[in-house]
């Protein structure tokens, strides 16, 4: 009987216990390369898989999300480009970004198109845990 | 009939022509003679279908009639023992339950008043040896196990020369009967193992012991595992190599199969063929075999834990692969993969029931046609369907089919486990796994011996045969050297 009590606590615990959720595979959109920039309206963010826009970061990925297809997944995000440096710390607070994103800073939005092979070939030297890091140290 | 026959299954009562008849009474294969031989009268009596009948004529019956007229009925059954009826076994009923015995074992009873001979004169009608079916061979012997245990300890002996090779022989079932042969050599064989195996044999008290799962349960304890502790063969070389490795055998009548006990993993994942191949290549295919063990059991779990919970843990490229299959496939990949392992197990359990021929067209169009169609049809993901597939290919590489049997199970649970907690249940499913593992025990040996050491990798290995100068330690053995 004592058995049956420890498999039921770690079915629970292995159910709804866990810090991590179940994707539904299929509806998964992974990002490759997400831009940031700061316009008249608040913040706007452009991927591969929509634009998603809103008066704070939070609210640009929110209506990113609900634009979007499918299941919007920042965890395959390769490159960030930051078009103002003032959302570098709403993004590092929001922590959707993957340590390994390379970070890259530029004027403008760019063009989506190649975008992702052409920043591939020209990789950067600073990553999402570098800026993590360095606003720890600060 | 029934005052005669006792609880334990035995027969008591006076070696009577009444007592020998109600034993057999309605039994269509029985076959009673009385035989008038001078002043006296006998009976004899035979089984048809295992006795000969013309050896019965020859060697017993021819005798006593030509021989044996005069004298008392006690000279005439001194003689019959002894001397006159030339037959190679003659031996003397101590009981009625003993004559009854000897009757169903091919031998012919012949009743003098109230003492009896029985005679050998089994028939010559059983399966010759054959090429081993499942083991296959392609430099080794051809001689697999036969049905008959007779015929089996012949053919070992024929591998061991040895007069130290030792044949315990005993019965087991009430009502089987079943001639049990334990095999060790001796001086070299731990006795402690073998005294294990003869008193579990002596414990075990059941009708019949005619199925293989009924030796393995009983003879090993029934213990709570999937996993095979006592490992069969159908092939007499192997099993010969395991007595002289130190393991004690087991020949059951009625089953085409040996027994070898201790068993551990190492033995397990040992195949037959390991030792005909040159030991570079056999080697190889251990450490291929050892792969395939963990691709087998852990591949479909640990892709349901990477694709369902941890895309993020995944390249980019091979996400996105994914997840192209994925697309327009209705189920989640969770149940894709447990109802594709389910469907394999279907495919496999069908398969084995069915006839040879009819069997490799289901292969064909279950996994093939049916695979295909589902995939064409949007129902299940090509990435799905190859994980289960590889994991069912390697669980096929396993040399021991009770072994593979296993790992079918587990791989199952494993599944259910990832799929319940990702990468976290999978984790705490193969910790459950090694715990119970290194938790069993066969003959007294753990099942991990062959890794509880540091030189445990060597039993991955197939090393030099002229570098294996020890047997393995776990067994015990009374001789662990077993060359210069």
């Amino acid at each position: 009987m004592k058995w049956l009590y420890l498999i039921a606590a770690a079915v629970l615990t292995l159910i709804f216990g866990l810090p991590f959720r179940e994707y539904e595979t299929a509806r998964l959109l992974p990002l490759l390369t997400v831009q940031a920039a700061r316009t008249d309206g608040g913040v706007t963010i452009v991927s591969e898989v929509g634009k998603g826009e809103g008066a704070t970061w939070e609210d640009a990925v929110e209506n990113l999300r609900k634009s979007a297809s499918g299941e919007v997944f920042f965890d395959t995000a390769e490159q960030i480009i930051f078009c103002d440096r003032s959302l570098v710390s709403d993004a590092l607070e929001s922590d959707i970004l993957r340590p390994a994103a390379q970070v890259y800073f530029a004027d403008a939005l760019q063009d989506s198109e190649g975008l992702h092979e052409y920043l591939s070939a020209h990789e950067s030297q600073i990553t999402v845990a570098d800026l993590r890091a360095e606003s720890k140290g600060q | 009939m029934d005052e005669l026959r006792q609880p334990d299954g035995t027969y008591a009562g006076a070696i009577t022509d009444e007592h020998i008849s109600a034993i057999f009474e309605g039994a269509g294969d029985f076959n009673r003679r009385v035989l008038q031989v001078g002043a006296h009268t006998l009976w004899l009596y035979a089984i048809d279908g295992l006795t000969s009948g013309g050896d019965i004529s020859e060697y017993v019956v021819k005798p006593l009639m030509q021989d044996l007229g005069g004298g008392t009925l006690d000279e005439l059954y001194q003689s019959a023992l002894h001397s006159t009826v030339y037959n190679s076994v003659a031996l003397a009923c101590e009981s009625l339950n003993d004559a009854a015995e000897k009757l169903v074992n091919g031998f012919c009873v012949v009743l003098f008043g109230k003492k009896a001979i029985a005679f050998e004169t089994k028939t010559g009608e059983k399966r010759s040896p054959s090429a081993p079916e499942v083991e296959n061979t392609v430099k080794g012997p051809k001689d697999a196990f036969t049905e008959t245990v007779r015929t089996n300890t012949s053919l070992l002996r024929r591998h061991l020369r040895t007069p130290a090779l030792r044949l315990y022989e005993t019965k087991v079932g009430r009502r089987s009967l079943t001639n049990v042969t334990v095999a060790y050599i001796d001086g070299l064989t731990d006795p402690t193992l073998v005294t294990r195996m003869k008193r579990r044999l002596t414990e075990i008290d059941i009708d019949g012991m005619v199925t293989p799962s009924s030796v393995e349960e009983y003879v090993t304890g029934s213990r709570p595992t999937a996993f095979p502790l006592l490992q069969y063969t159908e092939r007499t070389d192997r099993f010969a190599q395991g007595l002289l490795d130190g393991r004690v055998g087991l020949l059951i009548d009625g089953l085409p199969l040996g027994y070898l006990a201790p068993v551990d993993l190492g033995y397990l994942m040992s195949s037959a063929e390991d030792r005909g191949t040159n030991y570079i290549s056999a080697s190889c295919l251990r450490v291929i075999r050892y792969l395939a063990l963990l691709i087998g059991l852990l591949l479909p779990a640990f892709y349901v834990a990477m694709a369902a919970f941890h895309p993020e843990m995944l390249p980019t490229p091979l996400l996105a692969s994914i997840i192209e299959s994925k697309q327009s496939v209705p189920f989640p990949t969770v149940f894709e993969v447990l109802g594709l392992l389910v469907a394999f197990e279907l495919l496999q359990e069908a398969s084995v029931s069915l006839p040879q021929s009819i069997g490799q067209s289901l292969s064909i169009i279950g996994g093939i046609v049916v695979g295909s169609a589902a995939v064409e049809a949007k129902i299940l993901s090509p990435a799905a369907l190859i994980i289960v597939a590889t994991a069912g290919i390697c669980g096929f590489a396993m040399p021991g089919r009770g072994f593979a049997d296993a790992l079918r199970l587990w791989r199952f649970l494993l599944a259910v486990l990832a799929s319940l907690g990702g990468l976290f249940g999978l984790t705490l499913g193969a910790l459950c796994l090694l715990v119970h593992l290194a938790g069993l025990e066969s003959l007294g040996v753990p099942y991990l011996a062959p890794f509880a050491r540091v030189s445990g990798l060597q039993s991955v290995l197939r090393t030099r045969l002229k570098n294996q100068k020890y047997r393995d330690a776990a067994l015990n053995p009374l001789d662990r050297r077993n060359q210069k």
